[in-house]
């Protein structure tokens, strides 16, 4: 039997040293990575959402090995990615790829948008120049980019185009893993709604896989079976997307928190989710949390539920459904009070 | 002229330089702010906002594109015709600035952050303790660190808050905010959208708001303006847009949002079609070519910017039937 699952990442740390406070203090590190491990099913696309500065696009460019791991190992379709031979890993950077959050960086900027969306063919020698010119032009009409942008360069684009350009490049190789950092944040929704379609037009007729990281809920609603909600260099709750958007099993508070500040207007969750600002005054800088070295939990300050517990211990990221539905991609939290979660939410819905 | 608006854009057309020669990119743009008010500005990818934006601040990418018409007011006095050495030791950073869509458009790869905000504070006279205290604002304790650190060190929203941190050191009267809270998680974002509603409580600063987000719009701005082709099409109270759209435009854009009610990964509606390069476009209606209710007068004619009521306005022959 073939494994469905595409790829695993077992441990995975990611540490950067800060400058020293004093001479003789020894330099800190920040963990934006730290000991992470899920599972990416064949097919069912895994969306990312989380406090901003916690880690996300760190842990994707691991995954795409733009960046290197410290600690960890992933394997690809079965396989350890340390341990592949030139070959294997020529097909691995061919299989996996990377939109970033900023299109200036996937984006050369002394090269036209055709020779941006060559160039991966050129690498690896697929077609003679007429097919490569012709996949140019259909993969820019694809993505809705009419064929006079080809001898533009990336600053004569607007913010939407130039990001289009950068869907279109990674696409290029028709890829079994694409890892998208915000890919629709700059696009107004009407190109928006037409990069979706096609992004999952072309997951049926490829078979491409996608993880998005995305801080736009409504698109992970819309796009993702799997979610992973980051917080602090940690996974903090995995739930199934349905799940979390009927709110029913919202498990960790802040991810109730998220929801809240996303669909106010149209979702019943407590106010109370608000960080109140006598409160957050006390509140340490996310730097002294990604250090890792609060004893309690990460969201403790920001924490609506919180009991004393919870500054004393940080709690494990625990699976919470492994019997009702085996999958290899469990449902699970890092919170000492799920059931409290449940609470805030139905506060809302008597009130 | 009203005396109580901060700034009144009339006229204004700025040209593209597109295979050697210029073509009219943003099109007799019109509108003005009062004191305190934020505006809303959305419209297609590429319609020319970002561009808009930018020559009020005059960041606008040289040679490729310049301001070729229109009358620029600020309090009354003519911004168009001012020096540059007064433009940008007086009015920049200070009477007004702008948090650019893109940060690493704003922000030098290779200088330290913390050097890049003292240029900011030096031009506006202001004390380097500031900047801690302003990054706190936006969602920033660790000022040390952020200041310490070259761009590349920081997050999407690390960088976009550090960006809105430096806009506001000058206490501007008008702030141009082009997407400012795209990179930010959603508590973030409320954070910040509140501190910039709190400044504008408290000093009467005026915000012109460009977004996507119709959520965003309709939290920030009484107003919207709705661009197309480098020209308004429409303005209406963003209440009343969102529920009674006039411009078939404007209606695609509202039916293509994402809503809690669409069944995930179904097939979302869109508006067919692509906005025409500018190098083509014509005299009449840009949005003919894909409006299902268009008829030949649209191709020949273009449709005038006609005031419906108070501030609303709409450039459509045939608008959206009530
Ligand atoms: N090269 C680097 N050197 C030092 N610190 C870094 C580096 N890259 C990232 N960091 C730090 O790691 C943390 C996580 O950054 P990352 O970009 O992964 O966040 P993110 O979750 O993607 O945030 P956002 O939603 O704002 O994009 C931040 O505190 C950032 O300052
Ligand atoms: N430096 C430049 N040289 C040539 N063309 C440019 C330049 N900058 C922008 N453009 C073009 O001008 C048009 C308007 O750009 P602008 O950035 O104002 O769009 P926008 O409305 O902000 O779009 P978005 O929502 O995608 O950010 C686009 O078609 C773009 O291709
Ligand atoms: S463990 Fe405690 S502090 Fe942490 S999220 Fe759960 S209730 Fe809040
Ligand atoms: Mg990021
Ligand atoms: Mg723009």
């Amino acid at each position: 039997m073939t494994s469905n699952v595409l790829l695993e990442v077992k441990d995975l740390t990611r540490f950067y040293k800060t400058a020293r406070k004093s001479l003789f203090t020894p330099p800190d590190a920040i963990y934006p990575v730290n000991k992470i491990n899920f599972k990416l099913t064949k097919l069912r696309n895994l969306g990312i959402a989380g406090e901003s500065g916690s880690g996300k696009t760190t842990l994707a460019k691991i995954i795409s090995q733009i960046e290197k791991q410290d600690e960890g190992q992933i394997f690809f379709e079965g396989r350890d990615i340390s341990k592949m031979d030139k070959k294997g890993w020529w097909d691995f950077r061919k299989a996996v790829q990377f939109i970033f959050q900023d299109p200036y960086e996937s984006i050369n900027p002394k090269k036209t948008v055709f020779q941006t969306l060559v160039e991966p063919l050129k690498i690896y020698k697929i077609g003679d120049h007429q097919e490569q010119s012709q996949r140019v032009e259909n993969m820019l009409n694809e993505v809705g980019l009419l064929p006079e942008v080809m001898q533009k360069f990336s600053h004569q684009l607007s913010g939407g185009q130039r990001q289009r350009v950068a869907i279109a490049r990674a696409l290029m190789l028709e890829p079994k893993l694409v890892i998208a950092d915000e890919p629709v944040s700059a696009l107004d929704v009407s190109v928006q709604a037409q990069i979706l379609n096609l992004l999952l037009e072309l997951q049926v007729k490829l078979g491409i896989t996608y993880i998005v990281i995305s801080h736009d809920l409504a698109v992970l609603r819309h796009f993702c079976d799997d979610l992973i909600i980051y917080y602090a260099g940690n996974i903090v709750e995995k739930t199934r997307a349905k799940d979390l958007f009927s709110t029913k099993n919202i498990q960790h508070p802040y991810s109730a928190m998220l929801l809240q500040a996303a669909f106010f207007d149209s979702l019943s969750i407590s106010e109370n989710t608000h960080v109140k600002t006598d409160e957050a005054a006390n509140e340490p800088a996310t730097d002294d949390l990604l250090l890792q070295k609060f004893a309690g939990c990460n969201f403790y300050h920001r924490c609506p539920i919180r009991s004393d517990l919870c500054a004393k211990s940080n709690p494990l990221l625990v699976t919470t459904n492994e019997k009702s539905s085996p999958s290899p991609s469990p449902s699970a939290v890092a919170c000492h009070h799920p059931q409290k979660v449940t609470e805030l939410i139905k506060t809302k819905h008597r009130a | 002229m009203s005396s109580d608006n901060v700034l009144e854009v009339k006229g204004l057309t700025i040209s593209l330089l597109l295979g050697g020669s210029y073509f009219e990119v943003v099109r007799d743009v019109s509108f003005s702010i009062a004191k305190g008010e934020s505006i809303g500005i959305l419209g297609e990818s590429g319609c020319g906002k970002s561009l808009t934006g930018a020559s009020l601040l005059r960041v606008l990418p040289h040679p490729f594109a310049k301001v070729t018409k229109g009358e620029i007011f600020f309090k009354g006095e003519p911004l168009h015709l001012m020096g540059h050495k007064e433009f940008n030791h007086k009015f920049r950073w200070r009477e007004a600035s702008m948090i650019f869509q893109e940060s690493s458009a704003a922000i030098n790869p290779v200088v330290k952050i913390g050097k890049q905000f003292a240029g900011v504070l030096k031009r506006v006279q202001a004390d380097f303790t500031k900047a801690k205290y302003l990054l706190k604002e936006c969602g920033l304790p660790d000022g040390d660190r952020i200041l310490n650190s070259y761009p590349h060190e920081l997050s999407g929203g690390m960088k976009q808050r550090v960006m809105i941190a430096m806009s506001l050191a000058g206490n501007p009267d008008l702030l141009v905010a082009d997407e400012p809270t795209t990179a930010t998680d959603a508590t973030v974002q409320t954070q910040i959208l509140d501190l910039l509603l709190e400044i504008q409580a408290k000093r009467g600063m005026s915000i012109i708001f460009i977004s996507h987000d119709f959520r965003l719009i309709k939290k920030m701005c009484r107003y919207v303006h709705v661009m197309y082709c480098g020209k308004i099409v429409e303005t209406q109270l963003t209440d009343e847009l969102l529920k009674q759209p006039q411009h078939h435009y404007t209606k695609g854009l509202i039916d293509s949002r994402l809503s809690l009610k669409v069944a995930p990964k179904s097939r979302l509606t869109s508006i067919k079609g692509v906005v025409p390069p500018i190098e083509k476009w014509h005299k009449g209606c840009s949005f003919f070519e894909r409006c299902e209710f268009s008829s030949p007068k649209c191709k020949l004619e273009e449709p005038p910017c006609v005031t419906t009521s108070d501030k609303a306005r709409l450039a459509c022959w045939f608008p959206v039937k009530r």
